[in-house]
């Protein structure tokens, strides 16, 4: 089979089969484009559920389970670390792990920072919100309506009591939009494979939809290596397949290897042409690397509330906390889990550890009585999680090293600026939640490497930008970034259904030149 | 669940044919598979209509293959795969010859893993399913003359795990364990019937449990066995009220 599609012509190759590269090759094949997707994971079995593995240490393995295979480096300023970042690699990204919470920016988030405006980007918003089935009720904050927003199926007595709590305290909490399709058997995969076409990720509501159509393939464990071509044109990606590097041709190229891997991929095709690397003559690919830091907490319904535990999990959201005296923050979320006792344990040991006596093996064990005299005496807790948004800053990394160009390699530090505002977001957080005994469950700040975005951004100027407002590379006339890389600006909210509405945008404009 | 038969291996012997009349007892649809059609023939004279018989060697892949897609068209993909040891012959080490050693090992594991690869075929592409492999723990202490079947017992079990560790993370309603039916004790009175029959009934009781917590885990009669923790560990762990307690089949 493989054989065949290398041998057939397509109109498009799309790189990465994550969120990014599989709603713009839907896209495209809608509009009668011929696309091949190629992926460095494998497609696995539909009915999987797997969740995204962060312990085992066996890259053979972590492929086999769709998790990226390698442990990615981190240098805050402290000397390189070693770790296994939530990274999917396979059909779906990942996407096919996420948590499904698809969340529009603020009108100020893309109008003070992105070249496209909120208003521009309005009717793609329509159309991702449509095609990825997303449930939920309007934010009461918001004057923008949401036509394709389907109502949610009713919360749960926990969540209601939640969020009446909330509106007591002055806040406006809303049911959290989600892309759950909520069909019989409905197990809200959050945080693992969906068995059925009911979570709409990057595979179910991209890819899929795509090799329905009959016109794109799908070329698995295909790793794209670099880019080759003259200074204007892409005329190839170099790739490993089958133990052999070859090269396919297409005459466009979209990278969709996500934020982490789209700029590698950039700076390892340096050649004469492009001796800094493809499209970084401004020394700006892989820079502005951001996340989202997450302040996790869990909160506790009044005793009796939380019994009756039918009904969606994932659905507080709340917005009152997006702008604080002049900075940006972020939303705050209900993780759709009980706070279960290793969370609370974790709490216990993280707060026992500033104290010597705390720390030893003993301690350790013995921290479990309380965390679980807690849980007795409290009830059940639910997990919450505020996102705080990330500010673009050229220190912060992706970098290449040679000898090494499949390792991804970090450089991120958080500034003094952004403990500042985690101060406020936690502040504000005790607040809004005042009467539901706010626990944080992080005390260090904890990058979301999940949510990372920002090494390829979109811009008018060259000088200060990679990519176009149409996610074409400057100065490249066939080469488009369709990530999460070309983010100007984290936003205070996740970032997929502003990935899939971008993807939608870019693919029309790709279509709209072809023909 | 769908309501696919249950297939049992070497249901032409004593234990497979015993756990084939359960499951027909209990309204369930079971293939058996065996070598010896007389054999699987008096099975079906015992377990009546729910039973079809289909002759295959396990130890050959083509055969199992064609046993598969044979069972498939006539009463649908397996739900449940029960594999039972194959009778081997006792034999001094000093007597075995490669040959001979290879062929046990392979009617043993090959035969098992034939099985099991046809099973999960159809289960992967349901995301459901059950397989109980039925071994025994003559690994851990081997009688002479066992040379063969002990290695082929230890590795079934060895593979019972292998496939929970391929699967349980990504399938965790492919429900995998692993079963040693226990001694059948002689009776004083001689008579062992009823023994082979309680066997029968716990596997057969076992093979119907789906809890995806039954993965991994091994039994030994009617009851599990679970590993051993540490002391202080168990403390902690009974303090919690969470110590592991081996399950038992009433
Ligand atoms: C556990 C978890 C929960 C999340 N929850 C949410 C949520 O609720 N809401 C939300 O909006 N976002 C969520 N996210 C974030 C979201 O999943 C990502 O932002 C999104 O998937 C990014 O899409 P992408 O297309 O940029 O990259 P990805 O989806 O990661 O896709 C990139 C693909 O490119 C492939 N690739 C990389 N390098 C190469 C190469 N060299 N050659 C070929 N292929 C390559 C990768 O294997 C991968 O499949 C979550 C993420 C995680 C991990």
């Amino acid at each position: 089979m493989s054989g065949g599609i290398l041998d057939h012509r397509f109109d498009a190759i799309v790189v990465g089969a994550g969120m990014g590269g599989g709603v713009l090759g839907r896209t495209l094949t809608e509009r009668g484009l011929s696309v091949l997707f190629l992926e460095k994971g494998r497609s696995g079995w539909r009915r999987e559920e797997t969740g995204l593995d962060l312990t085992s240490e066996d890259p053979v393995a972590r492929l086999m389970f769709g998790a990226w295979p390698d442990p990615i480096e981190i240098d805050d300023g402290g000397g390189p670390r070693s770790m296994y970042a939530p990274l999917g690699c396979g059909v779906g990204g990942s996407s096919v792990f996420f948590a499904a919470t698809l969340e529009r920016p603020e009108r100020h988030d893309l109008d003070d920072g992105w070249p496209v405006s909120y208003e521009e980007m309005g009717p793609w918003y329509d159309q991702a919100e449509r095609i990825l089935h997303v449930r939920g009720e309007p934010d009461p904050l918001s004057d923008v309506p949401c036509p394709n927003l389907q109502a949610a199926p009713p919360s749960t007595a926990a969540d209601a009591a939640i969020m009446g709590q909330l509106r007591r305290n002055g806040q406006h909490p809303y049911r959290l939009h989600v892309a759950l399709r909520y069909v019989p058997g409905c197990a809200e995969c959050l945080g693992r494979k969906c068995p059925r076409t009911c979570k709409m990720d990057g595979r179910s509501a991209g890819v899929e939809p795509a090799l329905a159509t009959g016109r794109a393939a799908l070329l698995e464990e295909c790793e794209v290596l670099r880019l080759v071509g003259g200074p204007t044109r892409i005329s190839a990606v170099e790739v490993l397949h089958g133990g052999e590097v070859r090269r396919l041709t297409a005459p466009r190229i979209i990278l969709a290897a996500g934020a982490l891997s789209t700029p590698r991929l950039l700076i390892a095709s340096a050649s004469e042409a492009w001796p800094q690397g493809c499209g970084n003559g401004g020394d700006l690919v892989g820079r502005n690397l951001m996340v989202h830091l997450n302040e996790m907490f869990a909160v506790w319904p009044r005793r009796g509330d939380a019994t009756g535990a039918e009904g969606p999990s994932r659905a507080v959201a709340l917005r009152d906390l997006m702008i604080r005296d002049g900075h940006r923050l972020g939303m705050v979320q209900s993780l759709g889990v009980d706070a279960r006792e290793p969370e609370i344990l974790h709490a216990f040991r993280q707060r026992m550890s500033r104290h010597a006596l705390g720390r030893t093996r003993l301690a350790r064990e013995w921290a479990r009585v309380p965390a679980k005299a807690a849980s007795r005496v409290l009830g059940t807790a639910k997990l919450f999680v505020g996102l705080l948004e990330d500010h673009p800053d050229p220190a912060n990394r992706i970098v290449v090293d040679p000898g090494r160009p499949g390792q991804i390699i970090c450089r991120y530090h958080i500034p003094e600026e952004l403990q500042a505002r985690r101060r406020l977001f936690r502040r504000g957080i005790r607040q809004a939640f005042r009467n539901l005994h706010p626990l944080f469950l992080n005390h260090a700040a904890e990058p979301n490497w999940g949510h990372s975005c920002g090494t390829a951004r979109m811009g008018r100027d060259p000088a200060t930008s990679v990519v176009d407002p149409t996610c074409r590379v400057h100065g490249l006339e066939n080469l488009w970034i369709a990530d999460t890389s070309v983010f100007p600006t984290s936003m205070g909210v996740n970032p997929s259904l502003t990935l899939a509405a971008n993807a939608l945008r870019v693919g029309s404009i790709i279509a709209g030149k072809a023909s | 669940m769908t309501t696919g038969p249950a297939v049992v291996t070497g249901a032409d012997g004593a234990l497979g044919r015993a756990i084939a009349i359960e499951l027909c007892a209990m309204g369930r649809r079971v293939v058996g598979l065996g070598r010896r059609q007389p054999d699987l023939d008096a099975t079906a004279a015992r377990a009546g209509e729910l039973f079809l018989g289909i002759a295959c060697d396990i130890a050959d892949p083509a055969e199992t293959r064609h046993a598969f897609s044979e069972l498939r068209r006539q009463v649908g993909p397996a739900e449940i795969l029960i594999t039972s040891p194959v009778e081997a012959p006792r034999r001094d080490i000093l007597d075995e010859t490669a040959e001979s050693f290879t062929a046990t090992v392979v009617a043993q594991l090959g035969g098992v893993m034939a099985c099991t690869h046809e099973a999960l075929v159809d289960m992967v592409e349901r995301g459901e399913g059950r397989i109980m492999h039925i071994g025994s723990l003559a690994d851990l202490d081997p009688v002479p003359a066992s040379s063969a079947l002990a290695v082929a017992t230890g590795a079934v079990r060895i593979f019972s795990r292998t496939v929970v560790a391929d699967l349980a993370s990504r399938f965790p309603r492919i429900v995998v364990n692993h079963w040693v039916p226990g001694d059948p004790t002689p009776r004083i009175d001689g008579s062992e019937g009823m023994d082979a029959a309680q066997m029968a009934r716990w596997g057969a009781k076992l093979a119907l449990m789906r809890d995806p917590s039954l993965t991994g885990s091994l039994w030994n009669g009617h009851r599990e066995m679970v590993r051993q923790v540490p002391l202080r560990r168990r403390i902690v762990l009974r303090l919690l009220g969470r110590q592991r307690i081996g399950r038992v089949i009433t």
